[in-house]
């Protein structure tokens, strides 16, 4: 009888350990709501990673919790904003881009109750978003545009996914939030709008696929394979024809109708091939991700978010972008 | 048992009899049901539109798709904005500066149409991009093949259902590429309820509709990606989780317990411990579990097992330290050693107290499962919870709710029954609903065949 106690105790535990991830075989690939990073799932449900003989496990995830869980080492990569990479790896784990996914172009928004008509009545006003990541990025960026600043502003922190419910609650006179969730949160509350958006200041916030430096050392073919699925995934969503059916499988991944769905196309510019190596190309300002990054950098230091300048050099390696796209 | 039955309803410390007891079990549902019921179907509730024909336009902020309820005050200005789109298109084609239409703008604009399709039958629901079907629903509703009966088309719109299918006839199955005049929103009026209020009739139906639905077919890129998953797949998703967890924490607590209740040596060395971090709440460890167990089924059981491990030892070693001790007394007299008091007198005499205590720890466990399934990859019953609540669609939030507490609540029900066989010689100190049912049964079988005495039957 004790022989099966410890049996049954030894096939649970085993149970357990098999659990987590038995197979460390598959690169491991956080994203979340963002529309540019939504576009991945047309390369999962289509079958396009395994065609390009690649194995990834895409793990769908809230935006800041996809962040601990690359820091915790638990993916190989995630998705995140140029800005966000570089508050990561101040304070948790460093990463390297080998991908531009799009800019923000609109869909990153500080959306205002009724009665607020500019920027500049938020004075001393509440406002709800995620402090220290890129919404706080884009509110900062809108008080320096309209000459406040910081102390203007109470910020309530607030995961972005819950901003809609917030807003919606009168507790708090504006959020910060990219789409789907901003929209949201200005069709619950009638009347309400955005008063400053990342169309203000594109290029601002880029979107890349930030992976594991060793991991790319270590798997660089893999990872140029999965390059080589995005910019399948870019030219079947350039074509009009392939739209209801993009449309479908996107609007299921973030729960929302393909016709809601839509409109978030034209706030996140994804990169064309041309438009992406033009990126690429090192330049002060926010046309190139390293301009732009740097920008990013000098003001996450103004605003003392980390400490030390970032070596934006090694956050960004363009060799795979272009082994793909024949350059 | 000194508690005195009988035909009162009020008497200190004395039960009801059989039947008001009954009656009033059905009651404490009742209720709160009614309550439900007077709150959602009230009459305080303002009116507002439910869209049944939308149509979006870029001079919105927001696109709202049938089933949207709107305001009056956004409704009116909804509607305002398509008339003005369309009084734009009617002046241009007078003026002559009319913008050329994209065949997608176009083919949009006719797809207004499909759900009131789908209501009169015209369309199946997964037709909304078949525009061919729908170009020759416009044509044959001009034409007068079809008619729209429910709901009915208005005036307004049977016009431009007209005015665009002569448009569209020219240059059928081509599309024109001059732009289309957009169908008016209509709407039903719908009580303007407060979105957390879903009237009992809404979330029955989706509950019906949750755990009826099929396997929804596998796309053939296999399970990755958004799937679409039935409540009963995810209500048995979070079940292993409970499961598993509870299972894990009983196999350390059951034996930690034990020793802590019969050896004051254990009871010290692991009590004082245990009684401390049971004051730290286990989610707080959410992202350290997230770090050392992965993002998959790892974490969320051992939230739960972290979550039950404490309070379950300190439990089971109350309980253990509550047996009689005139029974250990009359079996060292007899002779018995250590080993043989622990097997033969401790281990047996704890059990139905044990047993109970499980099934209330089992309870309890329960109330980790949403924090639990939200770590990592999010799973089960509360990523419904989750990610429709954050949409506010509440109608697909309670059914989940609903299940976890049906489903908590009928096997704590199922467990006690069990236990009268499992433990007959203990009297329940009372008897759940279900036990309840069973008796009266057990009764009712007993009525029926008088010569054969059920066995089921020990009611005291």
């Amino acid at each position: 009888m004790k022989n099966k106690l410890i049996a049954s105790i030894l096939s649970a535990i085993a149970l357990l350990g098999a659990l987590p991830g038995s197979a460390a075989e598959p690169l491991k690939i956080g994203y979340s709501d963002w529309p540019g990073w939504v576009a991945w799932e047309i390369g999962v449900k289509k079958g396009w990673f395994k065609e390009a003989g690649v194995e990834t496990e895409f793990v769908w995830m809230d935006y800041v919790k996809s962040m601990e869980a690359y820091t915790a080492g638990k993916l190989d990569a995630v998705c995140v904003t140029n800005g966000d990479a570089l508050v990561t790896g101040a304070t948790g784990k460093a990463s390297v881009a080998i991908l531009i996914n799009d800019y923000s172009n609109g869909n990153d928004m500080i959306v205002a109750k009724p009665g607020i008509d500019s920027f500049k009545d938020l004075k001393g006003k509440t406002v709800g978003l995620e402090e220290g990541f890129v919404e706080h990025l884009l509110l900062l960026k809108g008080l320096e545009a309209n000459g406040m600043s910081e102390g203007d502003i109470t910020i309530k922190n607030t995961p972005t996914n819950n901003t809609p419910q917030v807003f919606s609650s009168g507790e708090v006179a504006a959020i910060g939030a990219w789409q789907p969730n901003s929209g949201q949160a200005i069709k619950l509350v009638p009347g309400s709008k955005a008063v400053f958006t990342s169309k203000d200041v594109p290029g601002l916030i880029y979107d890349g696929l930030f992976c594991d430096p060793a991991s790319v050392k270590s798997r660089r073919a893999e990872w140029v394979k999965v390059v080589e699925v995005w910019y399948r995934i870019v030219a079947y969503l350039a074509d009009e024809k392939n739209l209801d059916e993009a449309l479908a499988i996107l609007a299921e991944r973030v729960g929302v109708a393909p016709a809601e769905y839509e409109p978030l196309l034209d706030g996140t510019k994804i990169l064309s091939p041309a438009e992406a190596l033009k990126t690429w190309e090192k330049a002060d300002g926010l046309t190139s991700i390293f301009g732009s990054t740097k920008i990013v950098d000098n003001f996450n230091l103004k605003y003392k978010v980390y400490e030390k300048p970032a070596d934006i050099d090694s956050y960004l390696d363009a060799s795979l972008t272009l082994e793909v796209l024949g350059k | 048992m000194d508690q005195a039955t009988g035909r009162h309803w009020f008497g200190i410390r004395k039960s009801l009899d059989q039947t008001r007891a009954a009656m009033l079990t059905v009651l404490s549902f009742v209720l709160p049901l009614t309550f439900w019921c007077v709150a959602s179907y009230g009459p305080w509730w303002d009116v507002a539109h439910q869209v049944i024909v939308s149509a979006d336009s870029p001079n919105l902020q927001s696109v709202y798709i049938v089933g949207d309820r709107l305001e009056p005050g956004t409704w009116n200005e909804f509607v305002a904005v398509i008339r003005r789109d369309n009084e734009e298109i009617q002046r241009a084609r007078h003026t002559g500066g009319l913008a050329v239409a994209t065949e997608r703008q176009n083919k949009k604009i006719l797809r207004q149409i499909h759900e009131t399709a789908v209501a009169n039958g015209w369309l199946t629901r997964d037709q909304e991009t078949d525009d061919e079907a729908i170009g020759n629903v416009w044509l044959k509703l001009a034409s007068g093949d079809l008619h729209a009966t429910r709901p009915p088309l208005s005036e307004e719109n049977r016009k431009i259902v007209v005015e665009n299918a002569v448009k569209l006839g020219k240059s059928w199955p081509g599309w024109p590429s001059e732009p289309f005049l957009k169908l008016i929103p209509e709407s039903s009026t719908e009580v303007s309820r407060p979105p957390y209020l879903v009237p009992p009739d809404v979330v029955a139906r989706s509950f019906w509709e949750g755990i009826t639905a099929g396997q929804p077919g596998k796309l053939e890129a296999g399970e990755q990606g958004a799937e679409r998953k039935t409540l009963l797949q995810r209500y048995s998703e979070s079940l292993r989780t409970i499961v598993l967890g509870f299972l894990l924490a009983m196999l350390v607590a059951i034996p930690l317990g034990i020793l802590a209740g019969a050896f004051d040596f254990f009871s010290r060395v692991v009590e004082p411990f245990v009684n401390f971090f049971s004051y730290m709440p286990a989610p707080a460890f959410g992202v350290v579990l997230m770090a050392i167990f992965g993002l998959n089924s790892g974490p969320k059981i051992m939230l739960v097992f972290l979550g039950t491990l404490p309070g379950a030892v300190l439990m089971i070693a109350k309980t253990t330290r509550r047996l009689d001790s005139s029974l250990l007394e009359a079996a060292q007299t007899l002779g018995a050693n250590q080993r043989q008091l622990i097997n033969h007198v401790v281990i047996p005499g704890i059990l139905p107290n044990l047993y109970n205590d499980l099934r209330l720890l089992f309870g309890s466990a329960w109330t980790w499962l949403v924090i639990a399934e939200l770590l990592g990859f999010k799973s089960g019953l509360s990523e419904v919870i989750d990610t429709h609540g954050r949409r506010f669609q509440f109608d697909l939030v309670y059914p989940a709710i609903l299940l976890i507490g049906l489903s908590g609540f009928c096997i704590d029900q199922i467990l006690a029954f069990l236990a009268k066989y499992f433990f007959p010689w203990m009297s329940p100190p009372k008897q759940g609903f279900l036990g309840r049912l069973g008796a009266r049964f057990g009764r009712m079988i007993r009525a029926a065949v008088p010569v054969a005495p059920a066995p089921s039957s020990s009611v005291p």
